[in-house]
């Protein structure tokens, strides 16, 4: 049994600290929200999705605080000629920085409604609430809808344009105050071969706190992914290259991808919440929580199934723990 | 890959007149030969594919031996009625697509040093058939990539007699699915055989020692005096030469225990 | 050049392909169909996994002309004649079994054909069944479970 627990720093990043460390780019993240006059939502962002699902979390934030259906946003990525500048996906960030900058720009968005509606109602707009999709003169039944109001701010004959832009489009550039620090404890019980040094995942767990959590079944599928390669670097994984410098796992007939015979069912669990508090969605990340907690948990285990079976010598072998390393440490 | 000239013929003996030019190549599941054309480490001018003649297909079982046409997929011989260390051998090759494409035919002609199929054909004493001949494994497999086939000989099929038990043990080198060691233990009324594939840097090999160990007391603890030489082993990322020759031994004591 | 005649997807295809030309860039680059995909090209990842009359191989390892007069079917072929995902396209998505979507394909087509030979696989044998399939995304977890979902059988007690 082997047990590994881990505090992270992550979602890159503060950019007057990258720029102390010599950095020469910001970190910061940015998102663009364009409500079209049909009440649909474009949602431009600075990073690409490739499977992490940004197009289904992302959404699910302006959503909520829009009070829309999460099928009428759309997230555009993948070329700066159609999105804002951003810094990538990667570093556990999308959701704490790009996130937050889309929460930022939707805030805009309902300030800007509020400025509509103040003048569709014949209110200031001090005296407004959105909520639900509505914006309501409060203690009063008098509202209008968001979709109304967008409409209107395409179709704007009774703007007053000097006080009024037409159109409903925000941007916003979010810097983070601070990293983010998801943390973790992670338990591996493995079965060694002590004849081949064959090494066996029998149980993996991983418990994560990753503050709040947006998506529950996509955190999910991060950190099982995230095992897979944390296992795969612990057991498997190696780029290897003889003494002229030749790379001989050089293809997938040497290179040991993690296959599903390799892995155990995972048990991942992430009800303990301590949301972060200096961005705005009390998220931390959960991208690079899986490989960072996982290789020390199965070496652990390793060395500590060795020990219990009697080979009380082994006490490190290096990674990947390959059957003929483990072999080696045995009979060494 | 280089372009080549594509036959398909239906009769072995057209087969064998397409292989009559130089550097034509016979294929058969290609599940080999296709990747190392890829890498131009083979770069034929003429493929005869051996996947259309009717007569190369299936799995046949008379009384004490078992036959496989040379063009039978691995996946056909893993769902036939045939005994459990063949079975087991060839319901282990590679991965389900693999084994729906790669032939008996192909790994015996090709013998790769950690092809499962020799370790099966060595270690039940098969008779290779070919197109012009008998030819018996002990004299078949003559080292890594090398056997007694001469230029467009092609094998029909693969004569095995059926031992009372066998097994094979396989230690998979875990990305090519390749053995990393193999061992193919065979029981008769009379002697026993021990085939090992993936270790030795000669091809497939018979383990006399164990051989004669096993026909004394078919027990995992016969091999409990034996030690195998680790000079001549194969040696690379995935295991030292010490390494393969303690699979062989733990590998071979596995595959008596669980023979059936 | 070598005329080929297959059947794709129940339907007839044809075309002109060199010797060297394999089945997946035959049905990607003269059929269109580009949802079979090419992961590693050599053999190992499945994600150019197709049926070849009823058997999953491996479209990057057989010649298109190797392939001529089969049926063939892709993951185009794949949904149900209403256009809906067919029951295990459907359990991956209700289970999330897919995150970049890349050896999707090959994991649907093999999973298609373990599904028809062994109707209730046990979570070994589904496991077994994937070896020649590559995922880099999933940690497997939740293909495992899709398969294990689309064959009927009670997934609630998998963990998350």
């Amino acid at each position: 049994m082997g047990v590994n627990t881990y505090i992270e720093a992550c979602g890159i990043a503060p950019s007057n600290f990258v720029g102390v460390l010599g950095f020469r780019v910001g970190l910061y993240d940015a998102a663009t929200v364009r409500v079209n006059a049909t009440g649909n939502i474009s949602v431009m962002v600075g990073a690409h999705s490739h499977g992490q699902g940004h197009e289904t979390t992302f959404p699910q934030i302006v959503s909520e605080l829009l009070g829309v259906a999460e099928e009428s946003v759309e997230i555009v990525h993948g070329g700066t000629a159609k999105t804002p500048f951003g810094m990538g996906s990667y570093g556990s960030r999308s959701l704490a920085v790009r996130g937050s900058a889309i929460v930022r720009a939707t805030e805009k968005i309902i300030s800007k409604s509020k400025k509509i509606a103040a003048h569709m109602l014949e209110t200031s707009e001090v005296d407004l609430e959105f909520s639900a999709g509505a914006i309501r003169v409060a203690g009063t039944d008098k509202s209008v809808s968001f979709g109304e109001v967008a409409f209107k701010a395409y179709v704007p004959h009774d703007f007053p344009h000097e006080e009024l832009e037409p159109g409903l489009e925000e941007s916003a550039f979010y810097d983070p105050a601070n990293f983010i620090y998801p943390a973790g404890a992670y338990a591996c019980k493995v079965e060694v071969d002590p004849e081949t040094g064959k090494v066996k995942i029998c149980k993996f767990t991983a418990i994560d706190d990753f503050g709040n959590v947006i998506n529950p079944l996509i955190v999910d599928g991060q950190v099982h992914g995230g095992l897979a390669q944390g296992i795969g670097q612990a057991l498997l994984e190696s780029c290897v290259y003889d003494k002229n410098g030749q790379l001989v796992s050089g293809s997938f007939m040497d290179y040991l991808m993690p296959r599903a015979t390799d892995m155990p069912q995972f048990t991942v669990d992430h009800s303990c919440i301590t949301p972060c508090i200096h961005n705005p969605l009390g998220v931390k990340g959960c991208g690079e929580a899986g490989p960072i907690g996982s290789p020390p948990a199965v070496v652990n285990a390793v060395i500590n199934a060795l020990q219990s079976g009697g080979h009380t010598h082994v006490t490190h072998i290096d990674m990947p723990m390959s059957p003929s390393r483990v072999w080696s440490a045995i009979n060494s | 890959m280089h372009n080549f000239e594509f036959l398909k013929p239906s009769t072995v003996k057209d087969a064998v007149a397409a292989l009559d030019t130089e550097d034509a190549q016979a294929l058969g599941g290609g599940q080999t030969l296709i990747p190392a054309m890829k890498q131009r480490l083979a770069a034929p001018k003429k493929l005869v594919s051996l996947g259309g003649i009717a007569d190369l297909q299936g799995v046949k079982i008379s009384g004490e031996v078992v036959s496989v046409g040379g063009s039978t997929i691995h996946a056909e011989v893993a769902a036939a009625n045939v005994f459990s260390g063949l079975k087991l051998l060839a319901g282990g090759i590679g991965d389900p697509a693999v084994r729906n494409r790669g032939t008996i035919g192909g790994s015996l002609a090709n013998n790769d040093p950690a092809a499962c199929y020799p370790a099966a054909a060595l270690g039940t004493g098969a008779t290779i058939i070919t197109n012009t001949r008998k030819i018996a494994a002990d004299d078949y497999f003559q080292g890594m990539f090398t056997t007694a086939l001469h230029e467009g000989e092609i094998i029909t099929s693969v004569t095995m007699p059926v031992p009372e038990v066998s097994n094979y043990q396989k230690f998979e080198q875990p990305a090519s699915r390749f053995a990393l060691v193999g061992v193919f233990v065979a029981k008769y009324a009379d002697w026993v055989r021990v085939a090992v594939t993936g270790a030795s840097e000669d091809g497939v090999f018979r383990w006399s020692e164990a051989e004669a160990a096993f026909s004394a007391s078919f027990s995992a603890d016969a091999l409990s005096d034996l030690s195998l030489d680790a000079c001549g082993m194969i040696e690379d990322l995935h295991g030292s030469k010490a390494y393969r020759a303690n699979l062989v031994k733990v590998l071979a004591g596995r595959a008596v225990s669980a023979a059936s | 050049m070598i005329n080929v005649k297959m059947t794709v997807n129940g339907k007839p295809a044809s075309g002109s392909v060199e010797g060297r030309t394999l089945l997946v860039d035959f049905l990607r680059n003269s059929l269109n169909l580009t949802g079979t995909h090419v992961g590693c090209d050599t053999s190992q990842c499945g994600a150019c996994t197709v049926h070849v009359n009823s058997k999953a191989v491996k479209a990057c390892t057989i010649f298109a002309a190797d392939a001529d007069k089969s049926d063939i079917k892709t993951i185009e072929g794949q949904a149900n004649k209403d256009g809906s995902l067919n029951f295990i396209q459907q359990a991956f998505q209700d289970y999330h079994g897919l995150q970049c979507g890349f050896c999707t394909p090959g994991m649907v087509m093999v999973a298609v054909e373990l599904l028809k030979s062994n109707p209730k696989p046990t979570e070994a044998e589904i496991r077994n069944y994937l070896d020649g399939n590559i995922c880099r995304c999933t940690g497997y977890h939740n293909i495992v479970k899709s398969i294990m979902a689309a064959s009927g059988q009670d997934v609630s007690a998998i963990a998350a």
